[in-house]
Order: C-alpha cells, then structure tokens, then sequence
C-alpha cells in the first residue's frame, strides 16, 4: 500500500482524473445556480436556508479544487476538499436511494440528467477511492507544489 | 529534529493530514472569496435566502413505475406524452409519443385534439424528475383528461431499464 501511495505517477493519473470531473461537473453548476439549487431540494435532506448558499458555494469549491487538483498546487488540501465533497454526496445519494426518491443526480447537469442510482453510488466511491494518493502521497507528480 | 546529510539539523516534516487541513482551509477561503465575488457581480442573482414556496411542488396526478409503463407500452393502450420542452439533450423519446410542453401548452394540446381523447390513459414523462410532467399533468386535468399518470424517472429511467427510444421529430406546434 505504502509503495502505492509513493508512486509519483498513480498520484498524478488520480490528480488528473478526479480534478479533471470536479471541474466539468463544476461548469453547468456554475452557470445555473437556480437549477442546481433545486437538484439540491430534490434530495430532500438540505435545510431551506442553507440551500441557496450551497448552490453558490458547491460549485466554486469543485472548481477551484478540481483546478488545484489538476496543476498540482496545494493538492493534498484540494484531495481532502475532493474526497469531503464525495463522501458528502455519496451520503446524499445513499439518502435517496435508501428513501426511493426518485430524482435526477444534478452531478453534471442540472437540467435533468442522470437518475439517481447504484451505478452513481460506485462511480462516486472510486472517485474518493483516487482521492487517497493525491492525499497521502510523499509526492504528488508534476505540479506546481515543492513536494512534486 | 532530523539531521540532515551536512549535518544541519531541521524541523520535522509535517504530518500529511495536517498539510492537508490548512490547504484546505486555504481553498476554501478562496472558493468563498471567488463564490461571493461572483455572486456580487454576475446577474441574475439567487436569493440568498430560498422561498420554500418555490420548491414545493404538489404532485397533480398518480406516479407510474417504469416497468408497469412498459406493460402498458406493449399492450398499447396508453398513450404516452413527452413533457420536455426543446433542447441540445432532447433528441429521442419513447417511440409514438406526443410532445406537450409547459411552455406552449395551448398550442402543443390544440395540435392533439383530433388524436387524443378525455378517455385516453396518458402517461406523461419528463427529463429526470416529475417537474415538467407535473405541470403539464395539472393543466390536463384542469382541461378534461382525467387517466393521467406520471413516469417516475422520466425518460432517462425509462432509458435505462432498456425502454424503446426512437428520434423524437419536431413538434406539430411552433
């Protein structure tokens, strides 16, 4: 595991791969907070006031992250704030499933897209899974951080 | 402390975890600071408080799982209605369904009248949730047709319990 982790490259394919979907599933986001503030309703486990700031703040989180992520400055914290997010989601999508909403993700876009599903469920817990090199790594690969 | 190779002694190296809270803190300064800023600058601005009002949302007519409507769908009794207004990601729907759509409504409904009857059973679908569906079931209740059901998942449900698609062609009205 520890040999693993120390592997400059698996860090950097991780850092590519997780930083690259935060910042496409950041883009509809962006554009459309009133819609995203509604995929967020639909799941039916954030409070009215804590909706519209979420709806505002999520998406500038997964992109600043995801950018961080991707050229490689301060990538442990913009892995930790991936994997939080992710696991943050993967409760909201357990929630549902679990309650049989029957809702859209909002993951990519807010305009319809996706269904909630098992298929979410895993796709999100390999993306934490790639969270843990850029977030334990003694170097994260080519980047702007001193640890590269 | 460590020793280095010339002998020069220097801190230990931070715990990776801690590296990583203080980055985080970091970036999500800097996120608020970038989500407060646009918010500040670009129009239209949300609300930073949500009117429960605009989320709540009475369902008009009885929800319908996707295999019971695919039951329906080989029998041919029902007919099905595609709710989804135009779009770059509106391009299939199930095969032989009409398009009623929020927006042009009268028209889209006035385009039917001829083929669709108050005793027809509809089954009304949208893109992922009911939202669309909803509003277009409770103006077609209001106007007479009362057998309507909402596809639970929408088309993309419908999809991917491997339900028929066709191209959906442009709809009658404008």
């Amino acid at each position: 595991m520890k040999r693993w982790l120390s592997m400059r490259w698996l860090s950097l394919v991780c850092r590519l791969v997780v930083g690259g979907v935060f910042i496409w599933a950041s883009l509809d986001k962006l554009a459309h907070p009133a819609e995203f503030a509604k995929a967020i309703h639909h799941y039916r486990i954030a409070p009215y006031a804590l909706l519209h700031p979420a709806a505002l703040l999520l998406p500038m989180v997964e992109a600043v992250a995801g950018v961080a992520l991707v050229i490689g400055w301060q990538r442990r914290g913009a892995a930790l704030a991936c994997a939080g997010m992710l696991l943050v989601f993967l409760v909201a999508i357990g929630s549902a499933l679990v309650r049989g909403l029957d809702i859209s993700c909002g993951c990519f876009n807010t305009d319809g897209g996706h269904a909630v599903g098992l298929d979410l469920f895993w796709r999100d817990l390999l993306l934490l899974i790639a969270c843990l090199p850029p977030l334990l790594a003694a170097r994260g690969g080519f980047g702007l951080d001193r640890d590269r | 402390m460590a020793r280095t190779w010339s002998g020069a002694t220097s801190l230990p190296a931070r715990p990776p975890l801690a590296t990583a809270v203080r980055q985080l803190l970091l970036l999500l300064a800097l996120s608020a600071v970038l989500a407060a800023g646009r918010w500040a600058v670009v129009g239209p601005r949300l609300p930073l408080r949500a009117d429960p009002a605009d989320y709540e949302v009475e369902l008009s007519a009885p929800t319908l799982e996707v295999p019971l409507a695919r039951r329906y769908y080989d029998e041919g009794i029902h007919l099905f209605i595609d709710t989804r207004e135009e779009g770059p990601g509106v391009v299939d729907t199930v095969p032989g369904a009409f398009v009623v759509r929020p927006d042009l409504f009268d028209d889209d409904l006035l385009a039917l009248l001829d083929i669709v009857s108050p005793d027809d059973r509809l089954i009304l679908f949208g893109d992922g949730n009911l939202a669309l569906a909803n509003n277009v079931a409770a103006r077609l209740v209001q106007r007479g047709y009362p057998n309507v059901e909402l596809l639970k998942g929408g088309l993309a449900a419908w999809r991917e319990a491997g339900g028929p698609v066709s191209p959906r062609t442009p709809a009658v009205a404008p």
